[in-house]
C-alpha cells in the first residue's frame, strides 16, 4: 500500500491533461444544470419561496414537509400512484414476458413484429393521449364498444369514476408493454442454446423446458422489467396530465382521482407557485424511488450470488 | 425412428409458432388500431363521421390538413423541435462521449469519485429539478427562448454511462497502436477510439434523440409563447385548447406530429433495439 510503484504514480496522473479537457464540459454542466439545481431544490424545501413574491422567502425548517405530507391531495396523490403500481406493474411484466417469448420463436416478421410492438413507446405521450381521448372519448370507438359490451355508460373515460383511472392504467400499459418486451427478448437471447440443445436430448417438452430453464433464467431480467415499470410508475406524469386536462379540466380530474405525485410537485410549482411545497413534495418523491432503486440494487445482488 | 420423431417434434414446434404467430398477431392490432383509426379519422370532414366507415367519398377530404397548415403554427413547431432536438443530440453527443471515454480509458485522481458521481445523477428523477431549472431560466432572462429550451439539456450522465460501458469494452491494444504510432492520450481518442465508437454513438444519439423529442414537462413551462413551442407542446395546445371538440382535425394534427418522427424510427428501429439490449447487457 505505502509503496505504490513510481512508474505507476505517474500513470495515474500520466492522463489528468487530456481526462480534464474531455470531462470539463460535461461536468460544468452537470454541475449548473443538475447539481446546483438539486440543492437550489433543497433550499427552496426549507422555505416558503413562491415565484409570486421571490424576495420575501424565508426558511421554515421542516415546515413544508409537515405541510406536504398533510395535505389530503398529496396523500390520495401517493394513494393514486401506489395503485396505479400496483395494477400496470404486473399486467405489462406478464405481457413483456409473453410477447417477449412469442418474439423469441423462431417466426418470420420478427423484426417486423418487434418494430410494431415499440410504436406506442417512440411516439409522444402527448399525441398518445390525444387518439385515446378521441377513442375514449363520448363518441369514440372503444367507449360505444365497451358500452354495447359491458353495459358501462355511454360517457366519457377521463370524465367520470372509477373510469378515467382505468384509463390511465390502460393508455401506460399500452404505451410500455413493448418497450419492456423487447427487453424480455434481449434476456432470452442471452440465454445459452446448448441448456436448450441439453434438454432436447433428454427429452423435455416445452413445457418442461419453459418452467425449468427460461423462466428461471429471466429471473433477472424480470427483477429488472418490475423495477424499471416501479420508477417509471412512480413517476408517471405525461399520461394521466394529458389524459385528464381535456377542455382546461383540472390536473388529476375527475375529483382528483387521477392525480399522481409527480402530477401533485408540477400543479403546486406551475399553477400555484408554491415552489417550496413542490420542492418538499419532489425530494419525498425521490425519496421514495431511492428506496426502490436500493432495493433493486439488493435484490440484483442476491439474484446474482444464487446464480 | 429418428426421423419420426424428427418430425413429430417440428410438428409440434409449428404449433407453438402458430400460438406465437396469433398471439403477436392480436397484440399488434392492439397496438396499431389506433394509429390506424387516427389516420383514417384524420381524412374524415365531419366530426359526425369519425367514427364509422362511411362508403361516400366526398365525406372525405384533406380539409383539416390544409386548415392545419395554413392556419396553425404547426410548421413554425415542426421547424423549433427540429432545431432543439438537433443541437440538445449534438450537444449530448460531444460531451457525453468524450466524459465517457475518459472515465473508461483514462487514469486520473478521482475517477472512481466521478463516476459515482455520474450513477448518482442517473437516479435523480427529472421532477425535483422542475422547479430549480424554471427559476434559473427565469433569472437567466431565457424565458420563451431556444437556450432556455437547449441549454440546460446538453448533457446526459445516462450516456455517459452507455459511452463508459462502450469504451471499456475496446481492446487495449489499439490503444498501444495509436501510441506507438506517436499519438498522445488526445490523439487515441480522436484518431483511434471515436472511429471505432460508431455503433455505441449511434446508440446513444438514438436515445437522446427520442427522449427530447417526445419531451413535454419542461417544454410546457419554459416556453409561453405559440411560436415557441415544441410539437408536444403545440399538439397539447391543438388538441386540449384550441380544438378540443374537433376530433377530426385533432387527429390531422397529431399524424402531422407524429407520422413523420414514427418514419424515422422505422428506419432506425433494428438499431435502437440493438442499443436498447447492448445498455441492458451493459
Amino acid at each position: 500500500m505505502a509503496a505504490v510503484p513510481r512508474s505507476r504514480r505517474r500513470a495515474r496522473w500520466r492522463d489528468l491533461g487530456t481526462a480534464a479537457l474531455l470531462v470539463g464540459p460535461f461536468l460544468a454542466l452537470l454541475g449548473v444544470f443538475t447539481v446546483y439545481p438539486m440543492v437550489r431544490s433543497a433550499l427552496y424545501s426549507f422555505s416558503d419561496f413562491s415565484a409570486l413574491r421571490p424576495s420575501a422567502a424565508q426558511w421554515v425548517g421542516l415546515e413544508q414537509f409537515r405541510k406536504v405530507l398533510s395535505d389530503p391531495t398529496f396523500r390520495r396523490a401517493i394513494a393514486n400512484t401506489i395503485l396505479l403500481m400496483v395494477i400496470t406493474v404486473p399486467t405489462q411484466t406478464f405481457l413483456a414476458v409473453l410477447v417477449g417469448n412469442a418474439l423469441n420463436a423462431r417466426i418470420r416478421l420478427r423484426s417486423f413484429f418487434r418494430a410494431v410492438y415499440f410504436l406506442p413507446y417512440v411516439t409522444a405521450p402527448v399525441a398518445v393521449g390525444a387518439i385515446m381521448l378521441s377513442l375514449f372519448g363520448p363518441n369514440g370507438i372503444v367507449t360505444s364498444l365497451v358500452h354495447t359490451l359491458a353495459g358501462t355508460p355511454q360517457t366519457a373515460w377521463y370524465a367520470i369514476t372509477p373510469q378515467a383511472f382505468a384509463l390511465v392504467a390502460i393508455v401506460m400499459v399500452w404505451t410500455q408493454t413493448g418497450f419492456f418486451a423487447v427487453i424480455v427478448l434481449a434476456g432470452l437471447q442471452s440465454i445459452p442454446g446448448d441448456i436448450y440443445e441439453a434438454a432436447d436430448l433428454d427429452g423435455a417438452g416445452w413445457w418442461t423446458k419453459l418452467t425449468r430453464i427460461t423462466l428461471p433464467l429471466l429471473r433477472p431480467t424480470v427483477l429488472l422489467v418490475l423495477v424499471m415499470g416501479v420508477i417509471v410508475g412512480l413517476q408517471a406524469f405525461d399520461q394521466p396530465y394529458v389524459l385528464s386536462t381535456t377542455g382546461g379540466a383540472l390536473p388529476g380530474s375527475p375529483d382528483g382521482s387521477t392525480l399522481t405525485m409527480v402530477m401533485y410537485v408540477y400543479t403546486q410549482s406551475f399553477r400555484y407557485f408554491h415552489m417550496g411545497e413542490a420542492s418538499a413534495a419532489a425530494y419525498v418523491v425521490m425519496a421514495i424511488i431511492l428506496v426502490f432503486a436500493l432495493l433493486q440494487g439488493a435484490l440484483q445482488r442476491r439474484a446474482g450470488e444464487t446464480r | 425412428m429418428m426421423t419420426a420423431a424428427k418430425t413429430a417434434h417440428s410438428a409440434r414446434g409449428q404449433l407453438r409458432n402458430l400460438g406465437a404467430y396469433v398471439g403477436l398477431g392480436v397484440g399488434a392490432i392492439i397496438v396499431v388500431a389506433p394509429f390506424v383509426w387516427t389516420v383514417y379519422a384524420s381524412f374524415v370532414k365531419s366530426d359526425l363521421d369519425v367514427n364509422s366507415l362511411n362508403l361516400v367519398l366526398g365525406r372525405y377530404g384533406l380539409t383539416h390538413y390544409s386548415e392545419l397548415l395554413t392556419g396553425s403554427l404547426i410548421g413554425r413547431w415542426w421547424l423549433n423541435s427540429l432545431l432543439v432536438t438537433a443541437l440538445i443530440v449534438a450537444g449530448n453527443l460531444v460531451f457525453n462521449t468524450a466524459a465517457g471515454y475518459a472515465l473508461a480509458r483514462l487514469s486520473f485522481p478521482g475517477r472512481g469519485a466521478l463516476f459515482g458521481l455520474v450513477l448518482a445523477t442517473m437516479m435523480i428523477p427529472s421532477q425535483v429539478l422542475f422547479v430549480p431549472i424554471y427559476t434559473m431560466v427565469v433569472s437567466l432572462g431565457w424565458l420563451n427562448s431556444y437556450a432556455g429550451l437547449i441549454v440546460p439539456f446538453l448533457i446526459n450522465p445516462f450516456g455517459v454511462f452507455l459511452m463508459r460501458q462502450h469504451f471499456i469494452g475496446f481492446p487495449q491494444e489499439l490503444d498501444d497502436a495509436g501510441r506507438i504510432d506517436g499519438l498522445g492520450s488526445l490523439g487515441v481518442f480522436r484518431h483511434v477510439a471515436l472511429p471505432n465508437a460508431g455503433a455505441g454513438i449511434a446508440a446513444q444519439a438514438i436515445f437522446i434523440f427520442v427522449w427530447n423529442w417526445n419531451t413535454f414537462v419542461f417544454p410546457s413551462v419554459l416556453v409561453t409563447r405559440p411560436e415557441m413551442f415544441t410539437l408536444p407542446v403545440g399538439i397539447y395546445q391543438l388538441t386540449h385548447t384550441a380544438f378540443t371538440n374537433h376530433v377530426a382535425l385533432s387527429m390531422a394534427g397529431v399524424v402531422l406530429t407524429t407520422v413523420p418522427s414514427l418514419l424515422i424510427f422505422a428506419l432506425l428501429q433494428r438499431r435502437f433495439v440493438h442499443a436498447l439490449t447492448g445498455a441492458i447487457k451493459g
